[in-house]
């Protein structure tokens, strides 16, 4: 390790050019801020009550060298040691002499800034004979490395120091403390005492803590000002410092050894500071290895946490139990500082408590740090470790106890690939083992969640057909439930063999239904081809009760094409059962499509039909017969006779309201234009009126009085006019049609008012002829009154004058 | 009222960061105890002057003049109010009085501490209680600090004052003495009366820290916000005094030419306050020779110079005139007159003076048998009085 060096003090000349206190010389390196930096660090000033103009005797005794040892903003490590000297060049006293050393950038050194106190290199004066009015040539780098600890100020001595005196191990436990609360409430610690005895005091508190933390930690064998103070600081009689109760309490936290009186600390028997001063007074070996160990760790800031790597230190030396915030520290410490080095074997110590943990939070904490090291490293032997902990964490808590699921979901994705080595291992764990019967009272997340990860491990492994191996056979056992049986199948690869081999097992462990109906929900969410070629795989490995169960299962309208299908194979001879089979026929009737153009409509209503006629089964409404008369309606040839007005009658209630208008728009005029008599009207009307649809019926009809036709007043429209002019709503048969009579009168006065004078003349003498019962005589002067209205009108007669036919 | 009124828009000067700011814009520090309101890390304060210990709160300026503010964490009342820029506690009589900042600067050696230590006491106890001025510390930090580093060193021990160190390294440094100068006098109706009060700021400066522009400017920022300048020049520096003094008395070590500190002192007074290079300095600037009693036996003994001045009833015009003349013909016949034109081209208000501050040379032994200061307070109360602070003295026959 090298170091830049720079020397100031009062000089004849120095860096300024001119005489005063300033930067005699300097190693090139040292940047002008890092420079400013540095002379601000080195100033002295003596102890207020150190005499004005002391001996050189009275110097060495009563003006403490001030060593300081800080990082500069630079970020770059120095230690100053700063040394009263008395008159300058010009006779002057208050001169002093401050030596740095600027360490350059690199590995932190494996020392404490305390051991190179002692350094002989150090330049505690300037020579007079050197101060001349020549520049000074620039300073050489220092050379560290072979460097020598302090003798002072070994570990040894240190323990010698605190065995002196009872109490002194606690008292460095307090300020060790404090240098901990200092760290986070910015109250320095000030230790006044002789300056021999603060600069061992100054030496405990470094070496209370690893040499990264130690360096983290400014410090100041003498400070005397306030302000700039140190992380550590010792100071000796009088100065700028008061001691009062406002410092001591509020400003400070201050250890007055001269008077006794020492801001208060709050005292614990095991953090850091307590347990690391009883190892240097009592057991300075094991805090040697305990150091040793921390080079494991980058942790550069003492902080309360350092109890943590005393936990895993002790792990480390002694195996144990240990549980719960201890070893979430632990945990926690060897996870945010641990080096990717020394990585390995914090797995391997804290790897082994995998099977101890109380918590699953604890056992999450565990997995987390074991797989992300695992990752880093590589090792096989980590992953494995990784691995082990995630399964304790399933077996000693999800299993178990039923908790933790989510510390094991979220660990899992987490887990270092499996190889297949240690999926093997993986698999001999026990808790496979140990399945039944615990697992059947476990969630169904929780089984899902085991099928996953003993189906990852098994086709890392080879082990092939995944479902046939007894992990999952076990596991579909348990899940003989609804929920448990859906979750089950929901975590299965959603590749058709697959799903279907494991519904059969389910099908077989639980019933045929159950497993169809946990299929057919985990299918909807399915892609459909994926869905299907399930569904064919199911039937061709002799499922079919299962797709019954999973048919069952899904919307009615989405079974359709699945029936459709079957009662196509039904009548190729395939075994359907009559219930099943009568089931299918229902639903493909609904696909029937009644409109006589529409494209394979003709074979389905063939199906439909035969299946109906061999199963026995009547069809409601029997769609291939209205596809049939719709077809026969738009055939002018086919009497009215054939349009089989009866079966119309009786299946349009069963037609859906959208398909009872399509119906409507195909077959009621035909039908009507075939109507020659006033009882075929009424017939047609009586067939395809459905009262609660009779405002589509009302529209549908008045089209068929209003249509513009070759004769202006054909037999069909005479027949509705008889029809109306005789309508009896007090007939049962008839009352129904009530709710139009309205509508179909104002559509035959329309009807009526179209025709020429003659015409309507030839209407007045055929209804004389048929001889009007009186019911009718007043019905139709109701109409001439109403044609009459009509035509008195202006807009009337002026349309009467272009459209009338 | 309406001068406090005033003192919240216009701007004033932090003494410590020399920063301009309305006392609106001020926040307050909580003056309760620690124990009743918990102090805390000021990063301010921690930033500006290293001192990162806790302590009172900060009270966040909330717009408006504000002659105190409550602590929203204790409910105190507090007046400790606090430079915006630097955290420092400014003088309780910011705002309502004038303040006038006084640097002391000159070379290295020149015997600025000596002549500060010196000065503060001639005025507290000769020129203050004659001219009816009080001079009073305004805080603990100016009384600590004058006791320590000026006046036990030479009053009690009877030694120099130890070598000031340059501001860039030592922070103490730039904290200045602080004092209230009052002015008493009597009412119309013979009553004892205080007729005036303003605040005094001075500053100790390293030799050091004058020796380059680019330190000046960063450490030196209250020269050109000061409101008059004491140039000391040691006399003793000067080839031709040297010469004259051939070895009859100590001589100190060579040092910055004081020729150079006044190119840098007018360099960044122009450049600071945005004046033209060709424009005139309105700072009163005072020349004074100090560790005069060292060149006493070069100095024609008929000079007013060596006789002592009568400030009794105001400054001594007459003295001053006199010594003025004397002191600029000494400068030319010892090699000064770059010095003497340099400043009178530069300055529009100048002096010059002969002083000692100790009435011997300490230079060898570094003691000082005994303080016999001479004309110290000559410079300052010429300040005082280019202020209008300090009427002209009344003479016999009506001068």
């Amino acid at each position: 390790m090298k170091a830049l060096q720079l020397h100031y003090t009062s000089c004849r000349r120095g860096q300024s050019g001119n005489a005063g206190f300033q930067t005699r010389a300097l190693t090139p390196g040292i940047r002008p801020d890092e420079q400013r930096e540095i002379e601000r660090r080195g100033v002295y000033r003596p102890p207020r009550s150190a005499p004005l103009e002391p001996t050189a005797e009275e110097i060495a005794r009563d003006f403490p060298r001030a060593f300081r040892a800080y990082r500069l903003e630079s970020g770059r490590l120095a230690l100053t040691r700063s040394v009263y000297t008395g008159r300058d060049y010009s006779g002057r006293w208050g001169n002093f002499f401050a030596h740095t050393l600027v360490l350059e950038d690199g590995a932190a050194p494996a020392l404490w800034p305390i051991d190179l106190y002692e350094w002989s290199g150090w330049t505690d004066a300037l020579d007079p004979a050197r101060d001349t009015e020549e520049s000074p040539p620039p300073l050489p780098v220092a050379e560290l490395d072979a460097i020598r600890p302090a003798e002072s100020f070994r570990i040894a001595e240190l323990r010698e120091l605190l065995g002196e005196q009872p109490g002194r191990a606690e008292l460095l436990a307090r300020m060790g403390r404090a240098v901990l609360l200092g760290v986070e409430t910015s109250r320095s610690l000030v230790i006044r005492d002789s300056p021999t005895n603060v600069l061992y005091w100054i030496a405990c508190l470094q070496k209370l803590f690893p040499p990264l933390q130690a360096w983290a930690l400014s410090s100041s064998s003498y400070q005397d000002d306030p302000r700039g103070c140190a992380d550590l600081n010792g100071t000796t009689g009088e100065t700028g410092f008061t001691f009062d109760e406002s410092e001591r309490r509020y400003r400070f936290y201050m250890f007055d050894l001269e008077t006794g009186e020492q801001s208060e600390v709050p005292g614990t028997d095991d953090d850091y500071p307590a347990v690391a001063s009883r190892w240097l007074a009592g057991d300075p070996g094991r805090l040697e290895r305990f150091f040793t160990f921390m080079r494991r760790f980058e942790a550069r800031r003492p902080a309360p946490d350092l109890v943590s790597a005393i936990h895993l230190f002790e792990l480390s030396e002694a195996p144990g139990t240990p549980g719960g915030e201890r070893l979430a520290g632990m945990i926690s410490f060897a996870a945010r500082y641990a080096t990717s080095r020394e990585r390995g074997e914090l797995l391997e110590i804290l790897g082994e408590t995998s099977e101890t943990l109380a918590r699953p939070e604890e056992a999450e904490m565990l997995v987390r740090f074991l797989a992300d090291g695992a990752r880093e490293t590589g090792a096989p032997g980590h992953r494995d470790l990784a691995w082990r902990a995630w399964l304790a964490l399933v077996r000693r808590h999800v299993v178990e106890r039923g908790q933790g699921l989510a510390a094991a979901k979220a660990t899992w994705s987490r887990l270092p690939g499996a190889g297949p080595e240690t999926a093997a291992r993986a698999l001999q764990d026990p808790l496979w083992r140990q399945l039944e019967p615990a697992a059947r009272s476990l969630s169904p997340e929780a089984l899902a969640f085991l099928l996953h990860a003993a189906w990852t491990c098994l086709e890392t492994l080879g082990k092939t057909p995944v479902w046939e191996q007894p992990e999952i056979a076990a596991l579909i056992r348990c899940a003989a439930s609804d929920p448990a049986g859906q979750a089950l199948l929901n975590a299965v690869p959603r590749r058709p063999e697959a799903l279907a081999a494991v519904s059969r097992r389910l099908a077989a462990a639980w019933t045929p239904e159950g497993a169809g109906r946990a299929l057919g929900r985990v299918l909807a969410a399915t892609d459909p081809a994926a869905a299907r070629a399930v569904r064919r795989q199911l039937d061709q490995e002799g499922g079919f009760e299962i797709l019954i169960g999973e048919w069952l299962e899904i919307p009615e309208l989405e079974r359709v094409p699945l029936a459709v299908s079957w009662l196509r194979e039904r009548s190729a001879g395939h075994p359907l059962s009559d219930e099943l089979a009568a089931e299918c026929l229902r639903l493909t009737n609904l696909a029937v499509p009644l409109a006589p153009d529409e494209r394979d409509g003709d074979g389905l209503a063939r199906l439909v039909a035969e299946s109906a006629a061999a199963l026995a089964v009547p069809l409601r409404p029997d769609r291939p017969l209205l596809r049939r008369l719709l077809a026969a309606a738009q055939d002018a040839r086919t009497p009215l006779a054939e349009l089989r007005l009866d079966a119309v009658r009786a299946a349009l209630p069963d037609l859906r309201p959208e398909e009872h208008e399509t119906f409507l728009a195909t077959f009621l005029r035909p039908a009507l234009d075939r109507a020659g008599t006033r009882g075929e009207h009424q017939s047609v009307l009586l067939a395809t009126f459905v009262a609660s649809r009779a405002p589509v019926f009302e529209r549908f009809y008045l089209a068929f009085l209003q249509a513009r036709r070759k004769s202006p007043w054909p037999e069909e429209l005479h027949s509705a006019l008889r029809f109306w002019l005789g309508f009896d709503p007090g007939r049962a048969e008839l009352r129904p049609l009530a709710a139009i009579e309205g509508a179909a009168r104002k559509g035959l006065v329309l009807a009526i008012s179209r025709l020429k004078p003659e015409k309507l003349d030839e209407v007045r003498q055929n209804l004389k002829k048929g001889r009007l019962d009186p019911l009718s005589s007043t019905r139709w002067q109701e109409i001439e009154e109403a044609l009459a209205a009509r035509g008195k009108g202006p807009w009337a007669r002026l349309v009467g004058m272009f459209v009338r036919d | 009222m309406i001068s406090l009124l005033k003192a919240s828009f216009r701007k004033e000067i932090c003494p410590y960061c020399f920063e301009p700011f309305r006392l609106r814009d001020t926040p307050f520090r909580c003056a309760s105890p620690a124990s009743r309101c918990a102090p805390e890390r000021d990063e301010v304060r921690a930033r500006v002057w290293e001192d990162s210990a806790p302590m009172g709160r900060v009270l966040p300026a909330e717009g408006g003049f504000r002659r105190e503010q409550r602590c929203p964490a204790c409910g105190q009342r507090s007046r400790k109010r606090l430079c915006p820029h630097c955290h420092m506690e400014l003088p309780h009589t910011m705002g309502q009085f004038r303040n006038l900042i006084f640097s002391v600067i000159g070379a290295k050696d020149a015997g600025k501490s000596h002549y500060l230590a010196v000065l503060i006491e001639q005025i507290r106890k000769h020129a203050g209680p004659d001219l009816g001025m009080l001079l009073e510390p305004l805080n603990d930090h100016t009384i600590r600090r004058y006791r320590e580093s000026f006046y036990e060193p030479i009053f009690r021990h009877g030694t120099v004052i130890r070598g000031t160190i340059s501001a860039l390294s030592d922070r103490k440094v730039q904290i200045p003495l602080v004092y209230t100068l009052t002015f008493t006098g009597k009412d119309l109706f013979g009553r004892r009366a205080i007729k005036g009060l303003v605040t005094l700021v001075f500053f100790d400066t390293a030799g050091e820290d004058l020796n380059d522009q680019d330190t000046m400017s960063t450490v030196n920022k209250y020269i050109y916000r000061s409101d008059g300048i004491i140039l000391l020049l040691d006399p003793l520096q000067l080839d031709r005094v040297r010469d004259h003094l051939d070895g009859s008395v100590p001589l100190p070590s060579r040092n910055t030419d004081a020729a150079d500190i006044v190119t840098r002192v007018t360099h960044l007074i122009l450049e600071r306050r945005g004046l033209p290079p060709d424009a005139r300095i309105s700072t009163p600037l005072a020349v004074a020779f100090s560790k005069f009693d060292a060149v006493e036996p070069l100095v024609d003994p008929q000079f007013q110079l060596r006789s002592d001045p009568d400030h009794r009833s105001g400054f001594d015009e007459a003295d001053f005139h006199a010594v003025n003349a004397e002191m600029q013909s000494l400068l030319a016949e010892w090699d000064g007159r770059v010095l003497q034109e340099q400043i009178e081209s530069r300055f529009e208000r100048f002096g010059f003076f002969g002083l000692t501050a100790l009435g011997c040379n300490p230079h060898g032994d570094q003691k000082i048998p005994r303080v016999l200061p001479r004309r110290v307070e000559d410079p300052f109360l010429w300040l005082l009085h280019q202020h209008g602070l300090l009427p002209a003295a009344r003479r016999p026959g009506g001068r």
